[in-house]
Parts: C-alpha cells; structure tokens; sequence
C-alpha cells in the first residue's frame, strides 16, 4: 500500500483508494507523468496537514474539493515535468507579472518581485542536489493563482518591512514625521476596571466582528476590501460596523457599572477616550500599530509551506 | 463610521498573535471562501490579531478588486496629449484656444446658473467659440476675434459684439448669400431669391446709414462694405462688383484661403467679415465635427500604437482577447485597454457592481450582482443586457463567474450555485 491512508481500517482504505482513482483520473494527472502512487501520497501529506483527525468519510469529501487538476500541475512541476512546466509558464507567467504590478503598483519592484518569485517558483535553490520549488507547498486549498496571489503578498510584505526597518531619517521627514518616533508607549489607561471591561466585551465578540473592526479601525481598509475578504457585500460589512460598536459601547458600560462605576462615571469614561480617538487613530495607524503587529516575525512565504 | 472607544482599538490587538500563521494555502482557501468553519474561526481570529496577514490578504484579492490607480487620469492626459499633439500641428495657440473653451463653458455654465431666464445670448457666445478655434484651422477662414482685430483697424464703430451678429440665424444665411453674392467669393452658389431680395432691399433703404447706425448689427457692416466701392445696389446684382472692388477676391475664389498681411485694404475686410459670417452658419457645425472626429481618429491610432509597442509585459487580466482589447473590473465597473493595459476605458458602468467578466473574440460577458449580466458582440462597442430565464426560473442570483467556450457557448455561474448555459450567445438558456 504506497500511501499510508488517513484511517487504519481497511475499510476505511479500500474506499479511500476507490475514490483516491476517480480524483487521479479527474485531476489529470497522467498528463503530467504523475503515478497514482506519488498522487496518493500527496493526497495523505495534505490530509495530515489539516484533518489529521478526519473520518474517511470526511476525508473523500475533504479531497474531492481540493483544487486537483491544479494540484497536479504545481506538484508535477515541482517535481520537475517538462510539459507541467510548460503548463504552467503559459498560464501564469505573465499573470505573476501582472499581480506584481497590482502589488507593488511600480514597474521595477514589480519587475522584481516577480522575477524573484518565478526563481522561487522554479526552485533555484538546490538541497542536497535536490531543486526545491516552492510549488511543491501549494495543497489546493484554494485556487493556485490565488495562492500565488497570496505568496507574492506575503514576499512583498516581508522586503517592504524589511525596508521600513532602514528607512532613512530624509524619508520619515518627508512623511511628515520630524523625529524617528521613539516606540510610543502603549497610553496609559488610567483605570483598570476599564481595561478589565473592555477585554470582556471583546472577548464576547466573534472572530469576523474583532476581525471587521480590527480591519477596518486599526489597518484602514476600506469597507469594499473588508467585503471582498469575507465574502460579503460592503453595505453589510457597514451595518456590522454599526451593530458591533453599539453593542460594545452597552457591554462596556454594563461591564463599568458592574465594577462599581455609577452610569454617569462610565459614560464619561467612555467619551473622554472618543473625544480623541480620531488622533490616536491616526498616530496608531501611523506608527504604531504596522511595526508593532509582529516584532521580530518574519512572514515568509517559504514558511507558508514549511508550517506543517 | 460610528466611533469605537479608544481602549477597545488598544486591547484589540493587545493578545499577541498565534505564533503561527495561516499558511499561504489557508489564507487563499479563506478569502475564497473554501475554508470549513473552524479553520474560518480560526484564520478570522488570526487576522484580527495580526496585521500583516490582514495585509496581506488583502493584497492578494484577485486584480478587479483592487482600485486601478488614476486610469481616468491616465485617459485625462493622453486626451490632452493627443489634443496638444494635433493643435500644435495645427495652431500654436491652439492651448490658448482650448482655454477659452473651457472659459466659455464655464461663463455660460454660470450665466445659466444665475440667469436661467436669459438662455439664448449664453448659449449663442457659446456656440461661436469653438468655431473660431476648428473652423479657423481646418478652413483658414479668419476666425471672430481676428475679425475684430481687422475690422477696428479700418472702423472700430463697426466691431460688434458676437451675440448680434448671431442673434438670428435666419438672417444671418441671407447675408452669407448675399455677401457671397457680392463679391463672387463662391460664384457657383445660387443665392435663394426672396432672401437676396430682402438684404438687398435693406441695402437700398439705408444708403446714407452712419457708421453708428451700422454696428447694430454685422448685417448692416456687411451691406457697408458692399455699398462703399458701388453704391448702387444693381452693381451687387450684377456681379461686377467684384473685378471693381479689388483682385483679390480672386485669389479667396482660387484658393478660398485669405492671407492675412494683405489685410490692409477695406475690401479684404469687408470680404473676411462676411466669410466669417458665412462661416458659422456653412462650416461651423462640420469642422468641428470633423476635428473631434479626427482627434478621435488620432487617439485610436496613438492607443493602437502604443499597443503594438508595448510588449505583452503587464497586459493579462486577459481572459481572452483578440481584438487587442483587454478587459479588467476595476471597481465593479468594466474596463477595457486597447493597449495591453496601459490604459484604461470604463466601458460598462451600473449602478450594481460587476463581479466577472469574460471575454472570447469580440464576445465579451460581464456578470454582476443579482444576476445582472451583459453581453457585447462586437467588442464593447455595445452592450446588451441578457435576462437568462427558463420556464419556472429566472436568472437573479450574483454572477460570480463566466466562462466561454466554443463560439457561442457560454457558462455563468452564480454565488448560490446554479449554473447556466447557453449555446447561442444568451438566446436560449439552460439552467442546472
């Protein structure tokens, strides 16, 4: 049995491997000189990536809405298929220049980056005699150009850090900042109650509302971005909005008088902090938050694959 | 946007972020929405908390999401250029005369504004400012403002102002003929009768008229002239007016052109005044079609040029295109580049966002929400809105998607996951 199937029931197996030749044969991968073998154990490798737990039921399911015919292509290029290549350039090459210019909105960083991410893709770097190609990480999730897509962000987000990290004193002048900010401290909240309150409040949120508001008040995106993302049309993204700061503002106030803040206390607790939120926005948006959200983290694309 | 407390945007982002992130394969699944619901918790808790992978999946939604910078800037300036390009070669002070265009549009945008009763003068200087720029280059007829320079030289009572002169367009063919007629600056021309007749009967009525009584109107100016060199109005009728006034006129028959240093003899002005009435009402109207016409023409070829230049490079976006055209969404609207994605056309704009487009040869579709969906045939040149319906159904859910085949053959795929087909270019449906 070349694959070590998800389940240890033969049961469990044998329906694996009936299906396993239907999703062969639907992904084409024959095309590619890709054996059922090699295809069977890509499928395991990505099963135990993300549903190591998954019934075989679960697991066909899981498979037969993966990106096959995608797959194939990206691991048989990995694997270095002369005609996958071919495949690939003809129908990506001049997207990757394309998203690159989307990206970085400049023609010689994007000229860059794409080229970098095609060495990437190609896999330049030999281990142990061994090219690696970057594509041998793509599991079909989602579609392989949307992964591509995907993988040039995080490349362009890592160089355009890096290159905040040493940007010139000339520079933050020209942006309006006239001293290199030393790491503003987090402002002092003076009451505790109200940092207690307030984490409560979040805490009861779900994850696409502190997602929506993080996005939307920390990250400026716009509502149309903040749509597209989740899948939603803008118009509900803003009635969330609305919902989800009316109901944080009850909560909170609840949460104050709860810690012994009589309504009028709270309230005002409340409005001293919005009277000057607009310039703390900015100035967090500004400085403080880009920097701050990963210190020290590097998000690589090459980990994108390696986070198994 | 309502406003958050302060302290909630600080303890957001408070909880440092997983110590992993989502994999390039989750985030793309995520915002495709191919994610389960637990891994969609889990990449939304992350992203709430980690600002770069909020970046970055933001970065990478596909191209049609993301704003095109300035394309209608971009189209803005090569309309200049090309504008620029053709006047210069033309006109040096064609800039100039742009300028007072837009001058002009903005006066009477205002006169209109202020006084919606009085319509008539406004739109009439309107009128007459483009045709002294087109009408100038392409006929070297002498256009107003130079008219005006001429005529003061010889007799300023007679320069008059433009909404006169043009206030009855009735009149005004009667003195083209007439003065047409006069100097046999267009012999061929067979001048209507009862309008000859009456300018000339005017002509006789007013033979002692004093230069005052003569700026009224460009009409009187014009009988002026006619009358200075032969009184007698029979001498007009006759056609021997012309060899008596001054050769010249010859030359204007020949070549129709009026050299303007010679410009010094009252029969040159009375000749270039009454061409340039003639002008507005005869040429205005064609040359300025005409110009617009060729700048468009000039646009064409430039954007086509530069098409065949650029290489294929940045063009894509292309699900199809032979036709050199390129097709993106940009903002839910439909664009089109005919020079492999240097610039930019909105062809298609509704008030609903276009979400898919695709193209195949001239037939292009576009899909939007609740199933709005469009289908060109010629390119983009024209548009028609499909309704795909089958007997008990009708298309009305998002369009998320539109893929061509075989000529003909289309499939639109929809958000709640129907999905139809044509084979005949969006005559007949099928749905499954």
């Amino acid at each position: 049995m070349p694959g070590s199937a998800p389940t240890g029931h033969d049961h469990g197996e044998r329906e694996i491997d009936a299906s396993t030749a239907l999703l062969y044969e639907r992904s084409g991968a024959a095309a590619y000189e890709l054996k059922v073998e090699q295809f069977t154990l890509i499928l395991a490798e990505i099963q135990r990536k993300y549903i190591p737990q998954a019934s075989a039921r679960e697991a066909a399911d899981f498979c037969s809405a993966l990106r096959l015919e995608e797959l194939v292509l990206a691991r048989a290029c990995a694997a270095g298929n002369e005609r996958a290549w071919q495949d690939f350039i003809a129908r990506y090459q001049l997207k990757l220049r394309s998203m690159a210019l989307h990206i970085t909105r400049d023609a010689a960083h994007a000229a860059e980056l794409a080229d970098s991410l095609f060495a990437e893709l190609y896999g330049l770097n030999t281990r142990d005699g061994v090219r690696s190609s970057k594509l041998q990480f793509y599991t079909g999730r989602g579609s392989l150009e949307g992964w591509l897509r995907t993988v040039m962000s995080q490349e362009f987000i890592n160089r355009y850090r890096k290159q905040k990290r040493v940007v010139s004193l000339d520079e933050q002048t020209e942006e309006g900042v006239q001293f290199a900010a030393e790491a503003p401290a987090p402002t002092p909240v003076s009451d505790s109650r109200l940092v207690e309150a307030t984490d409560e409040a979040l805490a009861e949120l779900s994850a696409e509302e502190r997602y929506v508001l993080a996005a939307y008040y920390l990250e400026g995106r716009t509502l149309a971005e903040i749509a597209r993302v989740l899948g939603l049309h803008e118009s509900s993204i803003s009635r969330r909005l609305d919902r989800v700061s009316a109901g944080l503002r009850k909560r909170l106030l609840a949460g104050l008088r709860q810690r012994g803040m009589s309504h009028a206390q709270a309230t005002e607790a409340l409005e001293t902090d919005v009277r000057d939120l607009q310039l703390d926005l900015r100035a967090h948006l500004m400085q403080d938050s880009k920097p701050k959200a990963f210190p020290g983290r590097k998000v690589s694309a090459s980990e994108a694959g390696s986070d198994k | 946007m309502p406003e958050v407390p302060k302290v909630v945007l600080e303890r957001l982002r408070t909880g440092a972020p997983d110590a992993v992130h989502p994999d390039a394969d989750l985030l793309t699944a995520f915002a495709e929405q191919m994610l389960s619901p637990t891994e969609r918790e889990n990449v939304l808790q992350h992203l709430a908390a980690c600002g770069d992978c909020c970046e970055v999946v933001t970065l990478a939604l596909p191209p049609e999401s993301l704003p095109v910078p300035s394309v209608e800037a971009k189209e803005a300036q090569v309309v200049l250029t090309v504008k620029g390009r053709k006047s210069s070669h033309w006109y040096e002070w064609a800039g100039l005369r742009w300028a007072a265009v837009a001058a002009g549009v903005v006066v009477v945008a205002s006169v209109l504004v202020v006084q919606p009763g009085k319509q008539k003068q406004p739109l009439v200087a309107n009128e007459n400012q483009p045709v002294s720029g087109p009408a100038a280059e392409q006929k070297a007829a002498i256009p107003f403002r130079d008219e005006g320079t001429l005529t003061s030289q010889t007799s300023p009572a007679l320069v008059t102002p433009p909404e006169s002169r043009l206030q009855d367009d009735r009149k005004l063919r009667a003195y083209g003929a007439l003065s047409k007629k006069q100097l046999g600056t267009l012999p061929s021309t067979a001048p209507q009768k009862p309008e000859v007749a009456l300018a000339e009967q005017d002509a006789t009525l007013k033979p002692n008229a004093t230069p005052q009584d003569l700026a009224v109107t460009g009409r009187n100016f014009t009988e002026l002239m006619a009358l200075a060199p032969a009184p007698s109005s029979t001498a007009a009728k006759s056609g021997a007016v012309p060899e008596q006034i001054n050769p010249n006129v010859d030359a204007t028959k020949a070549g129709q052109s009026v050299d303007r240093s010679a410009a010094s003899s009252d029969t040159l002005v009375a000749r270039s005044a009454a061409e340039a009435e003639a002008a507005p009402v005869q040429r205005a109207k064609i040359p300025i079609d005409d110009t617009a016409a060729k700048a468009q023409v000039v646009f064409k070829a430039k954007t086509q040029a530069a098409g065949a230049m650029t290489n294929s490079a940045y063009d894509d976006f292309s699900k199809a295109s032979d036709g050199g055209a390129t097709w993106q969404l940009s903002q839910g609207m439909l664009q089109r580049s005919l020079d492999a994605g240097e610039n930019w056309q909105t062809v298609l704009r509704t008030d609903r966002p276009f979400l898919c487009h695709a193209a195949s040869g001239n037939d292009i579709w576009a899909g939007g929400q609740a199933g709005m969906l469009f289908h060109s045939s010629n390119g983009g040149t024209t548009w028609t809105q499909v309704h795909p319906a089958v007997k008990d159904s009708k298309l009305t859910a998002d369009v998320t998607s539109i893929e061509t085949g075989k000529p003909g053959a289309v499939n639109v795929a929809t958000r709640n996951g129907e999905s139809w087909t044509t084979m005949d270019s969006g005559r007949t449906w099928e749905k499954k």
